[in-house]
């Protein structure tokens, strides 16, 4: 695990808390997003670099799934792990833990790298390529989880 | 006539063959640095852009007070397609795929005021005892609900991109 990046500890604000006295299903995107922005400053995919206005990077796809509900006063951390990087775009998970150890929800992602002057999407610099690749390299040496690419279905 | 009392039919409406929701707008803080909405704010959007198929379903404030069930959500999928700016109206429309005796998946698109499709989403839905906080099967009545609109929906094509795996193109 000592493999996977970690986010800093985050905090469920009062107002994500929806009729069900829960974090409603929406912010978890937040909190995995956030998590994201953190490894992104590791790969040199951070505000630096997108502050440059000539690249940034954008979400093409986004899976969540719930597996324990998250409540006010609760704190989390957010994983990421590499599945795959292409030349434009790179396929990751994430889990979102409890401070208690506990896995509240999985995510997985498809994030596109991006000229800002189409915008359209474009190749990742060498440096930045090189620092994914070191990072996929990394994380290939961890079982992928099995749910990732699992289809959404019901059990009946 | 159904004598559901917890079913708004009227919560939508339907065009073109999708059952719509309300117009909904974009909040200048679901802006984020590269000056479009943030991606998570299009669940934000796909969630209460979801309330006009649950309230049609029967699902809701009253159901949850009389029978002590309500919905929770175990899957649920967005992709991003076109960028949404601060200004812009967008509706979302609901379609059930498939029903099973405790959960339901569904799909939504987020529609632009123009017409074009900014984002789809793909969802699992379970019933749950709000007691003990466990999946459980839907009472007869929701079931019913469910079902009935699942026919109904089934007129429609189901989209090609439900069901699809994540990756990346080389």
């Amino acid at each position: 695990m000592s493999e996977i990046f970690l986010s800093p500890e985050m905090d469920i604000k009062p107002e994500w808390i929806d009729q069900n006295g829960h974090l409603n299903m929406a912010y978890y995107g937040v909190l995995f997003d956030t998590g994201v922005d953190e490894a992104c400053k590791e790969l040199g995919l951070g505000w630096e670099y997108t502050a440059q206005g000539t690249h940034t990077t954008y979400s093409a796809e986004f899976r969540i799934r719930y597996r324990q509900e998250l409540h006010l006063g609760h704190k989390v951390r957010a994983s990421f792990r590499l599945l795959d990087v292409g030349p434009k775009a790179i396929h990751f998970c994430q889990e979102l833990i409890h401070s208690d150890g506990w896995v509240a929800a999985t995510g997985e992602g498809i994030s596109l790298h991006i000229d800002q002057s189409g915008p359209r999407v474009a190749p990742y610099p060498d440096d930045i390529k090189a620092k994914l690749d070191a990072m996929l390299a990394k994380h290939a040496q961890i079982p992928v989880p099995d749910w990732v690419g699992a289809p959404m279905q019901i059990r009946k | 006539m159904t004598a559901d009392p917890y079913r708004k039919p009227m919560a939508g409406e339907i065009v073109d063959g999708r059952f719509l929701g309300e117009e909904m707008e974009i909040k200048p803080e679901w802006i984020d640095f590269n000056g479009h909405l943030n991606m998570a704010y299009y669940g934000v959007l796909f969630d209460v852009g979801c309330n006009h198929g649950f309230r049609a379903l029967g699902f809701g404030d009253a159901y949850r007070r009389d029978h002590g069930f309500t919905t929770m959500t175990a899957d649920f999928r967005i992709r991003y397609l076109r960028e949404l700016h601060l200004g812009d109206r967008v509706r979302c429309s609901f379609r059930v795929v498939k029903v099973g005796s405790k959960a339901f998946h569904y799909c939504q698109e987020l529609i632009h005021s123009d017409g074009w499709v900014s984002a789809t989403a793909e969802t699992v839905n379970l019933h749950v005892d709000m007691k003990a906080r466990r999946v459980a099967p839907y009472t007869e009545a929701r079931r019913v609900a469910l079902h009935q609109m699942a026919e109904e929906h089934s007129k429609w094509p189901v989209p090609d991109w439900v069901g699809l795996p994540l990756g990346v193109r080389n």
